[in-house]
């Protein structure tokens, strides 16, 4: 059984959204996950981080965005560790497509994705001086 | 495969917007000028073909939702085409499919706007 443990720190602008995408295949791809959920995996962590970039840094690039993950006992788990503004998710319901159709506003769509394409999701604030989200994949 | 580009041509009225690449926080700003363009235009009618876009993040959905009541306002749509798998999921994940409409090719998308 092996186990995988990487890390990396990124100024916190959408053109770093490649890099994450690109790291966070790499292992995946190395944890032994197939196709599909590596594709599942890296677009629920890009969701994260642009909600990060958006709101929690609201397009500070000077801020940073420190990502790790770790495969162990056949779960990957991603840490993304920001020092921004406390953005609670929305509700976990699934968004009411046509109501932001209509006011042409798309918020939540990310968060909602996020909880259908990874296993766990957990938000913690707990620390006034920096905000964590895990997320969970299962091999 | 980092980039995007976005080119347009188009047929019997309709605008055949097609596009490449990756589609997210990052690119979406140019997505949003070429509908900015084509609304500056007077063109409604839009067909996106998707076959050469590898990724899409729900920024890049955001882009669809924003401008596609503008042009059924006014007569048009936006009509999707030609999908890979994973880009379609994105779609079908958020419920998509319920309010929009998916071809598998440009020209049965194209062909839609003509029966109405």
């Amino acid at each position: 059984m092996h186990s995988i443990k990487k890390n990396i720190k990124v100024k916190s602008l959408t053109e770093n959204l490649g890099k994450i995408r690109t790291f966070l295949s790499g292992v995946a791809d190395e944890a032994g996950f197939d196709k599909k959920k590596i594709e599942e995996i890296v677009l629920a962590a890009d969701e994260a981080c642009t909600n990060i970039i958006k709101h929690a840094y609201e397009f500070d690039p000077t801020k940073e965005i420190e990502i790790s993950a770790e495969f162990e006992n056949k779960e990957l788990t991603i840490t993304i560790k920001d020092t921004g503004k406390k953005f609670k998710p929305q509700s976990l319901e699934p968004p009411d497509l046509e109501a932001k159709l209509k006011k042409r506003k798309s918020g939540g769509l990310g968060v909602h994705l996020i909880k259908t394409l990874m296993d766990k999701v957990e938000y913690d604030f707990s620390n006034p001086d920096f905000n964590i989200l895990k997320l969970v994949k299962k091999l | 495969m980092e980039g995007f580009n976005a080119k347009i041509r188009e047929a019997d009225g309709v605008v055949i917007l097609s596009l490449g690449g990756t589609l997210d926080a990052h690119t979406t700003g140019e997505l949003e000028k070429v509908f900015e363009e084509l609304i500056s235009q007077g063109k409604y009618k839009i067909v996106v073909d998707f076959a050469e876009l590898n990724y899409i993040s729900s920024a890049g959905l955001g882009v669809f939702m924003a401008y596609v009541e503008t042009m059924r306002e006014n007569g048009g749509d936006i009509k999707f085409a030609a999908l890979k798998e994973n880009v379609f999921n994105v779609f079908d994940l958020l419920g998509f499919p319920v309010l929009y409409e998916f071809f598998d090719s440009v020209e049965k998308a194209a062909d839609r706007f003509e029966e109405k």
